[in-house]
């Protein structure tokens, strides 16, 4: 319906809504008419039935009264002038009939006169008639009365012809008025609407006639001074304003037609000149994309020689420890010294070969960036110890003083790296050695930077060796670079030991430089950066309350030795005082000795000489006042082995160069009477246990089994060799051994595997023996991996003899 | 009504009244209620409409049976003349057979007075209303003359119901 009415044009709405508001007024008022009419209709017509029941009723009074039935008839008969009523009944007193009339056209009423009385004609209390207006009749019932005595009734039915007659009457009037007011309506609307709908096609048809022709000269005719008078300005105006900017866009496009048309040629004749550019582009490009191949072919060789390298360097590393290990066996077994001799030097140039191998391969793993730094606690003297135990030799054995500055100040315990560090360490202090002949070369640090997150220490190594020319100092630091090219022949080295330094510094978030005088030595330094750990060394000293307050007598001619002695020393709260030759040492202590005081023990620097050693020993002024166990003497190990042969010196302690913190404690607590001896060599064989142990090594190298096994029985342990993790597992079932050495890299079954499957087994047997990885990747994640397969140490290749003592120590020492 | 005046001309006047009292008594009471008196006769509506019945003892009882009743306003009274022949203060006087002889012969009639009776010739003897039979029926006859001569309006409705009667010749008057 809605959509219907929807669909509908406006002047149709108008007319829709105006004929149903006018036809719905009117029905209501012809309805209201109508009914007011009906309600008069019907009173009039009980009215008039009414009087024509009372005029009956007056005048058959007289004759009910005389009884006279006769006229009583004749006068109901009079009612035929009145067609409406069918029936009428007179009653007397009694209530019998008396007179009866009945129309000649009378309809046939069911119901008879009693029925309706019985029900609804009720004699009324007052004089008024009852009157029963129903859709059967109309009726009236009265009484008849003479002189206010009631002497009978009279009924009358009527017939409701009089009412349809209205009805039919009153249907008719309201159908003409309707119509005809309709009509009206719609000829009236049809004309009035045109004031509206006239205005809107005017304006439509404008719309449609600038839509289709884009005429904006179409101007619409105003009507009136209305809304749609207002509608039809706005829209003139509008159109005025969109003839203007058609005008407006008409004129511009005819510009930009020119303007185009110039722009054609002019991009015509560019575009000649493009194209022959384009041409030379392509030239170029095709020239472009050939270079890049170029350097993608070169980019990928470089790659792969960097890959190859550090394969080729892995590879060799294997064969390179079997002959050091088989050369260091056969210095073993008796040789002429002679032999001695040429062994020592094919070991030498085999080692310098594994150091140039490592390095090259450190180098290209930082170059692929494979090079990750280990995050764990580790003690920086510590460290530096341990290098300058192993570099000791080297410098002592040319007279050079290596001297570690130790300083309790700072802190020592860091997390870091501690095998690059010393791989640093090694490389810049070994560096230093070998370019100082005589001298010393020294370590000190400093602090530069302390935060909660970061610790950056200053390293600097001063020597007095041959120093570096201005200009070669920065070349230093690049790959396969020395100073001189003559250099390597007179130092040897490869050239890759700073270079490696320089990127382990970058790796550990630092730097690295050199300050040189040539001739007069050189200052290498370089800081690094570490996370701190723990507590300064200051806290793990020894407490001082333990210690009595101590002084020592120093006989050292070398100030860089006596420096670093009196660093140890003051340490432990010891004061030390140096004295360079005997004259100096006999007044100092006759000086001590006369002022009241004494000294605790003496330390003679073997470097003084032997027998200015013994001399100074077995002087009278010491003997007298320093007992024998107070004094101690230091130098290297070569000049320790020479003093035991010494009768005299043979009977002294002995204080071994490079210092270390243990060496020094352990020294101090000696002399305060809490220690009897120094043990500070340490072991470097042990000697067999009274059982003999099993051990199992499982490699599938012929040169690294034969190594191993020939380390391992020169220490005095039984060794079963397996080729593979098969073989491996077969020997371990026929035989319960106290450790297996497990290579990690091996055909047939790894060595995760093997070890995997082995512990599989031995949770059934119980019992757990240690399983040692051997690996050559020293990585990260190569010892997890080992762990996770079950294995409990793990041991780098090539070993030395320290690591498996320590290794063997550990699993299966007593 | 013409039927009727035609009808009851046709039927010839009886001598005897063969009719109950009590009917005749009823009769007279409604022949009453159908005339006026003049306003001298009955001045307020305190006075008594007087009956005066010189007739049997029977038809006396009967309209005594109505005494104290209320017509037009006025309490009905009864009263019996009997031999007497005195009518003064009476508003309706009935005379029987029996008695009218005597009657008719000492009383003159009174300006105001109805007079009743039934017997053949009691109009002419200066009656206003007489009963007569016709056939079963009590019916009576009015001598409309009469009745203006005592100043009494009769109402058409009874009017309509007797045969008026001249009073010199005898018939239906058209």
């Amino acid at each position: 319906m809605k959509e219907l009415f929807n669909r509908l044009s406006v002047s149709k709405k108008l007319i829709v809504i105006n004929i149903v508001v006018v036809v719905s007024a009117l029905v209501l008022a012809t309805g209201v008419f109508v009914s007011i009419e009906r309600t008069a209709v019907r009173e009039r017509i009980i009215n008039e039935l009414v009087s024509h029941t009372e005029v009956i009723a007056y005048n058959v009074a007289a004759s009910v009264a005389f009884d006279d039935a006769v006229t009583a008839s004749a006068i109901l008969a009079s009612l035929q002038s009145v067609p409406q009523i069918q029936e009428s009944l007179i009653f007397n007193a009694d209530g019998d009939i008396f007179a009866e009339y009945v129309a000649v056209n009378a309809e046939v009423f069911s119901g008879g006169y009693s029925e309706i009385k019985s029900g609804r004609l009720q004699w009324p209390g007052s004089n008024s008639p009852t009157v029963v207006f129903s859709n059967e009749g109309i009726f009236v019932h009265s009484q008849i009365e003479l002189d206010d005595e009631v002497i009978g009734s009279i009924y009358i039915r009527s017939s409701l012809a009089q009412f349809n007659a209205f009805k039919s009457r009153a249907v008719l009037i309201v159908g003409v008025v309707l119509c005809v007011t309709f009509i009206i309506s719609l000829l009236v609307l049809s004309r009035m609407l045109r004031l509206v709908s006239d205005p809107i096609t005017h304006l439509k048809r404008a719309v449609s006639t600038v839509r289709q022709d884009k005429n904006y000269a179409v101007r619409v005719h105003k009507f009136a001074d209305d809304e749609l008078g207002h509608l039809t300005d706005a829209f003139n105006g509008m159109l005025e304003e969109l003839g203007e900017r058609d005008a407006e866009l008409n004129r511009h496009y005819l510009e930009l037609e020119a303007e185009v048309e110039d722009r054609t040629s002019e991009l015509q004749a560019a575009n000649i000149s493009l194209e022959e550019t384009v041409k030379a582009l392509k030239h170029a490009n095709r020239a472009i994309r050939i270079s890049e191949e170029n350097k993608k072919v070169a980019e990928e060789s470089a790659n792969s020689k960097a890959q190859f390298l550090a394969t080729m360097s892995h590879e060799l590393r294997t064969p390179m420890n079997g002959v050091l290990g088989m050369l260091s066996l056969l210095s073993e077994t008796g040789l002429t010294n002679d032999q001695e001799h040429y062994v020592g030097v094919a070991y030498e140039s085999g080692n310098l070969l594994l150091e140039l191998l490592n390095n090259v391969l450190d180098l290209s793993k930082i170059e692929q960036g494979k090079m990750v730094l280990e995050h764990i606690p580790f003690d920086i003297s510590d460290a530096i110890e341990d290098v300058f135990a192993i570099v000791g030799e080297s410098a002592y054995s040319k007279g050079v003083e290596l001297a570690y500055v130790f300083d309790d100040s700072l802190p020592s315990m860091v997390l870091g790296d501690p095998t690059r560090f010393k791989q640093l360490v090694f490389n810049i202090v070994g560096n230093a050695i070998k370019f100082t002949s005589r001298g010393y070369v020294k370590l000190s640090y400093a602090v530069t930077e302390e935060s909660n997150d970061v610790v950056r220490i200053r390293f600097e190594v001063e020597d007095t060796g041959v120093g570096i020319r201005e200009e070669v100092r920065e070349k230093i630091f690049e790959t396969f670079s020395q100073a001189d090219s003559s250099t390597t022949r007179k130092f040897g080295g490869t050239g890759l030991g700073l270079t490696l330094c320089r990127q382990l510094t970058h790796l550990m978030d630092g730097g690295i430089g050199v300050e040189s005088e040539e001739g007069k030595g050189s200052t290498f330094w370089f800081d690094v950066s570490f996370a701190p750990e723990g507590p300064s060394l200051r806290d793990q000293t020894l407490n001082g309350a333990q210690l009595k307050p101590m002084s020592l007598l120093v006989v050292d001619r070398n100030d860089t030795s006596a420096a670093a002695l009196k660093a140890y020393f003051d340490h432990y709260h010891v004061a030390l005082d140096v004295v360079s030759d005997s004259e100096e040492l006999y007044s100092t202590l006759e000086n001590k000795l006369s002022s009241g005081g004494g000294y605790d023990g003496l330390i003679i620097n073997l470097a003084v000489g032997f027998e200015e050693a013994s001399r100074i020993i077995v002087s009278e002024d010491v003997q007298c006042c320093i007992k024998p166990s107070q004094i101690l003497l230091t130098g290297s190990l070569t000049d320790r082995n020479r003093a035991k042969e010494d009768k005299v010196l043979l009977n002294y302690q002995f204080l071994v160069k490079p210092l270390r913190r243990r060496y020094v404690r352990e020294c101090v607590l000696m002399l305060q009477g809490l220690n009897e001896e120094l043990n500070n060599v340490e072991p470097i064989v042990v000697r067999a246990t009274a059982n003999v142990k099993e051990i199992l090594v499982v490699e599938d190298n012929r040169i690294n089994q034969q190594v191993a096994q020939g380390r391992l029985e020169s220490m005095g342990f039984s060794v079963s060799l397996a080729g593979n993790g098969e073989e491996a597992l077969i020997l371990l079932e026929q035989k319960e051994f106290d450790l297996v050495f497990m290579d990690c890299q091996m055909p047939v079954l790894d060595g995760f595997q093997a070890t995997r499957r082995f512990r599989e087994k031995e949770l059934a047997g119980g019992g757990r023996t240690p399983v040692i990885a051997m690996t050559a990747h020293v990585m990260t994640g190569d010892r997890e991996a080992c762990m996770r397969a079950g294995m409990d140490d793990y041991i780098a290749k090539p070993f030395k003899t320290g690591e498996i003592v320590k290794i063997i120590d550990r699993w299966i020492g007593d | 009504m013409v039927l009727v005046a035609l009808s009851l001309a046709a039927r010839s006047t009886v001598a005897e009244i063969d009719a109950p009292d009590k009917l005749k008594a009823a009769y007279i009471l409604s022949f009453a209620k159908l005339i006026s008196w003049p306003q001298d006769v009955l001045p307020s509506k305190n006075a008594n409409l007087v009956f005066c019945a010189a007739a049997t003892e029977s038809l006396t009882n009967e309209l005594r049976n109505h005494s104290g009743k209320t017509i037009q306003g006025h309490r009905v009274q009864i009263v019996a003349l009997g031999k007497r022949g005195d009518s003064l203060g009476c508003h309706i006087v009935y005379i029987d057979p029996q008695h009218s002889f005597r009657w008719f012969e000492r009383v003159e009639r009174m300006k105001g007075q109805l007079w009743v009776g039934e017997e053949e010739g009691f109009i002419n003897k200066g009656g206003v209303i007489n009963f007569y039979i016709d056939g079963e029926k009590l019916r009576f006859e009015i001598s409309v003359e009469h009745a203006k001569d005592s100043n009494l309006d009769i109402s058409s409705r009874l009017l309509n119901l007797a045969k008026i009667v001249g009073n010199v010749e005898e018939g239906g008057k058209q």
